[in-house]
C-alpha cells in the first residue's frame, strides 16, 4: 500500500499519477480518474507545481557543475571560478612583407615607420575582409630609396590580423572599487587587448597593462588586467584590488582599451592583401606618398570562434590542476593547449626519462598542429611556447620539440557482395565502402592515443548495406624517409606496432622504387630472412645483398649504406611498407600516430551469390 | 487451529462481492465551507455534471500538457459567426465528453448562438451511465467587453 507521495519524477504524467496513487487511500474522493472532474483539476495544479518546481531544482543542481552545465554562461562561470578563462574569438592571422620604395628621393628620412592598425583589404569567397597589423613597423632605407619593414622583434615577415579595431575608453570614478568595464562586442579577440591606463583625460603618457595570464608573479604594483567572458557573452575587464592582487586605477584616471573585433575562421585562407592607404613620406621639400608592396608569406590561418563548451569542460580542470604553473608532463599539455589551442589539434609532453632515448632534464612536446598551420606559424609558435614555459616553469627544465613519428597505414578490403540485396551496382558499393573507410579514419587517427582498430572498421563496412555479406581487412605499415640525394646514409625506422616475421612466399617489406647507378630498385627483405636487399626490378635479382635488416617485435627497420641517385613517383621520400605482425590492431606508442594512406589503399569487392 | 470454509462450501459469515457499486465523489469547485469547516462535495450525478461543466467550459491548451482536453467553446467567441458555426460546436462538445467522460452519455445537444450579441448557449442533456438519471445542462458564455 502507498502511504506516501513519491517524489523522485519529474514528470508532469508520473507526478499527477503519483498524487492519485496516494488519494486512493482516501475513500473520501473517487473522481480524481475523470479528467474532467473539479479533483483532477486540483491534480493538475498541485502536479504543474511540483514539476516547475521539481525541474527548475534539477536544473539549477545541474548547472552548478561543469560536467553537467549545459548554458554557456554555466559553463563558462565554473571554468573561470577554478581560473580558467575560455578562449574569445581569434582573429585569422597571416604574414606578409611589406616594403616601400621611394626612389631616389632627395632628402628622404633613414627610417620610416607605419602604425599599427594599418589595413588592408582582402576576399574570402568573394566576402570583403579588412587585415591590420598590430604594432608600429619601422623600415630603413637601404641606401637606394627602399624600405622594407620590420616588426619590433627585427622580423620582415609581418603579422596581419582580421579584425576591426576598435577602442573602448572608462574614466574611473570615485568610489571604483572593484569596478568592472563592460566591453559589450561579442567579437572581441582578448589576445589582441591592449590596455593603458592614462594618469588623467589630458595627459598623453601611460602605462601599459599585461593580462594576468602573462604574469609570473604578483604584488601590489603589478599591472595587470583581468579580461573574461560574462554570461551574456561580452567581456569584462577588471583590475587588481590594489594591495596584493596587483595595481588598481585610481579615480580620474582614463583606462583605455584597443582590440581587434574580428570575424573569426570565415577570414582563412585570404591569400591576396592590399594596402587600403599610402605612406606618406615627409622630406624638406614637402610630403610624398608611395604604395606599399605587399607579399603574402602565408595565408591567413588559425582564425577560430570562441571556444566551444565541450572544449572548456575538458581543458579547464586540466588547467586547474596545473595551477597555471609547469610541474608535471601534464601541466605543460594543459598550459599550453589554453594559450595556443586554436593552432593546436593536439600536443603530448613526456619527461625526457620516459623517452625512447633517455635524456634527463628534459621535457619533450609532440605537438600535432593544425592542418592550414604554415610552418613559419609553427616555427614561430615553437618559440612562444618555449617562452611560456620560461616563464611558468617550477623547475628548469629544457623544453624539446619533437615532431609526431608518423606511421601510415595501407589498408586492403575485400568484402562479398550479393546483387541480390540490393538495387545499386557493385561500383556504387565499392565506392560507398572506400567512403567508409577513408571516415573511419579520418574520425578515428591522427591523434596521440587514437589506435587503428580493424573490427570497428568492419563493423562499419558490413553495415554499408544488405548486400555486404562479410568483410576483410589486411594491413600495412608504412614509415616515409626522405633520403639526401646521392649521398649514402643509415636511416632507422620506428614504426607504430610490431612487424610480421619473414615469409619464405613473399617479402614483408617492400619500398617504393627509387633508381641507383641507373637501375630502378626497390627495398625489400631477403625470403625467410631478417636481411634487407636492393633488387632491381627490370631483372628481379639482388642489385645489393644487404642493405640492412628488421627487427619484427620493436618494429624497427635498420637501412644500411643506402644511397639514392633520383626517387620515382615526383615525391620527395621514399615509402617503406611491412605487413604488420597484429593485423586487427595497431596502437602507436609515444610521440607516434597512425594516419592513413589513400593511394595504396584499395577497396575490392567479391561477387557471390550466396547468402 | 482455526478452519473456514469458503463461501460456496457454506461459510455464510461472508458475501461475494458479486458487482460493484461505483460512487462518484468529487470536490464542489465552489469551495463552500460547512460548518464543519471541510468543503462541500458533489457526488453522483452532481459530480458528474460538474464534471461535464468542466470540460464544456474548458478551452484547448488550457490543462496543462493536455492539448486536446476541452470543447473549446470560449475559443469559438472569438471566431468569425458562420453558418456551420453551430455544427462545429456541437462535435467538438460531443467528441471531447466522449474522450474524456465516459460517465455520460450525450443525449442531446442544443446550441444558440447570437453573434449580434457576442454569445452563446449551449443546452446539453445527457445521462448517467450508471444511475440512469438524465440530467439538464445550460450554459451560456458571452464576451465580457
Amino acid at each position: 500500500m502507498v502511504t506516501t507521495i513519491r517524489s523522485t519524477d519529474l514528470d508532469f504524467t508520473t507526478i499527477k499519477n503519483n498524487l492519485k496513487l496516494s488519494l486512493k487511500n482516501n475513500t473520501e474522493f473517487a473522481d480524481y480518474n475523470y479528467e474532467g472532474s473539479g479533483l483532477s483539476n486540483l491534480l493538475d495544479v498541485l502536479a504543474y507545481n511540483t514539476h516547475y518546481n521539481a525541474l527548475i531544482a534539477n536544473m539549477a543542481l545541474n548547472e552548478s557543475y561543469l560536467t553537467t552545465a549545459q548554458l554557456r554562461s554555466s559553463v563558462v562561470s565554473l571554468a573561470e571560478a577554478i581560473g580558467y578563462m575560455p578562449a574569445s574569438k581569434t582573429a585569422s592571422t597571416a604574414t606578409v612583407n611589406l616594403s616601400v620604395n621611394t626612389g631616389n628621393l632627395a632628402g628622404r628620412p633613414s627610417v620610416l615607420s607605419i602604425p599599427r592598425g594599418t589595413q588592408f583589404n582582402t576576399t574570402v569567397d568573394d566576402v570583403a575582409y579588412t587585415f591590420e597589423t598590430i604594432g608600429t613597423l619601422t623600415a630603413t632605407d637601404d641606401g637606394f630609396g627602399l624600405y622594407v619593414f620590420k616588426d619590433n622583434l627585427n622580423q620582415e615577415a609581418i603579422t596581419i590580423k582580421e579584425g576591426t579595431n576598435t577602442r573602448k575608453t572608462f574614466i574611473v570614478s570615485e568610489n571604483s572599487i572593484d569596478t568592472t568595464y563592460v566591453i559589450p562586442d561579442k567579437n572581441m579577440d582578448t589576445t589582441t587587448a591592449f590596455v593603458s591606463v592614462f594618469d588623467d583625460l589630458n595627459t598623453t603618457t601611460f602605462a601599459t597593462y599585461t593580462d594576468l595570464k602573462q604574469a609570473d608573479a604578483i604584488d601590489d604594483q603589478s599591472k595587470v588586467y583581468i579580461l573574461r567572458e560574462t554570461p551574456n557573452g561580452f567581456y569584462e575587464l577588471s583590475f587588481g584590488d590594489g594591495y596584493t592582487l596587483g595595481k588598481a586605477p585610481a579615480a580620474g584616471n582614463k583606462i583605455v582599451v584597443d582590440y581587434l573585433s574580428t570575424n573569426g575562421p570565415v577570414a582563412n585562407g585570404a591569400t591576396t592583401f592590399t594596402p587600403i592607404s599610402q605612406v606618406s613620406v615627409t622630406t624638406g621639400s614637402g610630403t610624398n606618398s608611395y604604395n606599399l608592396t605587399t607579399t603574402t608569406v602565408t595565408k591567413s590561418v588559425s582564425g577560430s570562434n570562441a571556444e566551444t563548451l565541450e572544449s572548456i569542460r575538458k581543458n579547464a580542470p586540466f588547467s586547474y590542476a596545473s595551477q597555471n604553473r609547469m610541474v608535471t608532463a601534464v601541466d605543460y599539455a594543459a598550459l599550453i593547449k589554453r594559450n595556443f589551442g586554436y593552432l593546436i589539434k593536439d600536443i603530448q609532453a613526456y619527461g625526457g626519462e620516459d623517452a625512447v632515448r633517455k635524456e634527463y632534464g628534459v621535457v619533450f612536446l609532440s605537438i600535432v598542429f593544425k592542418d592550414d598551420v604554415t610552418q613559419q606559424t609553427i616555427d614561430k609558435t615553437k618559440g612562444d611556447i618555449t617562452a611560456l614555459a620560461t616563464q611558468l616553469q617550477v623547475i628548469t627544465f629544457d623544453v624539446k620539440f619533437e615532431d609526431p613519428d608518423i606511421t601510415y597505414l595501407e589498408t586492403e578490403v575485400n568484402f562479398q557482395f550479393n546483387p541480390k540485396f540490393t538495387s545499386s551496382s557493385v561500383q556504387e558499393i565499392q565506392s560507398r565502402v572506400d567512403d567508409v573507410v577513408t571516415n573511419y579514419f579520418a574520425n578515428n587517427t591522427g591523434l596521440f592515443n587514437q589506435s587503428f582498430r580493424r573490427s570497428n572498421l568492419l563493423a562499419l563496412v558490413d553495415d554499408v548495406d544488405p548486400s555486404v555479406l562479410s568483410s576483410r581487412a589486411d594491413l600495412k605499415l608504412q614509415k616515409r624517409f626522405v633520403p639526401f640525394i646521392g649521398t649514402t646514409e643509415s636511416v632507422t625506422l620506428r614504426y607504430a606496432s610490431p612487424i610480421a616475421e619473414p615469409s619464405d612466399e613473399k617479402p614483408v617489406i617492400q619500398s617504393t622504387p627509387f633508381f641507383l647507378d641507373g637501375y630502378r630498385v626497390e627495398i625489400r627483405n631477403q625470403l625467410d630472412s631478417y636481411k634487407l636487399q636492393l633488387h632491381a626490378t627490370a631483372t628481379d635479382t639482388v642489385y645489393i645483398d644487404n642493405v640492412g635488416e628488421y627487427a619484427p617485435s620493436t618494429g624497427i627497420v635498420s637501412l644500411t649504406g643506402i644511397k639514392v641517385d633520383s626517387i620515382i613517383g615526383g615525391n620527395n621520400f621514399i615509402k617503406i611498407s611491412a605487413d604488420a605482425a597484429n593485423m586487427s590492431v595497431s596502437s602507436p606508442g609515444q610521440n607516434q600516430i597512425v594516419v592513413f594512406d589513400d593511394g595504396p589503399s584499395f577497396v575490392q569487392a567479391k561477387i557471390v551469390t550466396t547468402s | 487451529m482455526a478452519r473456514q470454509l469458503s463461501i460456496e462450501d457454506g461459510n455464510l459469515a461472508s458475501s461475494i462481492l458479486t458487482s460493484r457499486q461505483k460512487s462518484y465523489s468529487d470536490i464542489d469547485l465552489l469551495f463552500d465551507k460547512k460548518p464543519s469547516g471541510d468543503i462541500y462535495k458533489k457526488q453522483e450525478a452532481a459530480a458528474v455534471k460538474q464534471a461535464v461543466k468542466n470540460i464544456v467550459s474548458t478551452n484547448r491548451y488550457e490543462k496543462p500538457f493536455n492539448m486536446t482536453f476541452g470543447s473549446n467553446i470560449t475559443g469559438m467567441l472569438f471566431e468569425l459567426a458562420h453558418s456551420q458555426m453551430d455544427r462545429s460546436i456541437e462535435q467538438d462538445i460531443r467528441s471531447t465528453l466522449h474522450k474524456y467522460e465516459p460517465r455520460a452519455k450525450i443525449m442531446d445537444i442544443n446550441i444558440v448562438s447570437n453573434p449580434d450579441a457576442y454569445s452563446l448557449r449551449v443546452r446539453l442533456t445527457f445521462r448517467v451511465l450508471t444511475t440512469g438519471e438524465v440530467i439538464d445542462l445550460e450554459t451560456t458564455i458571452s464576451r465580457l467587453r
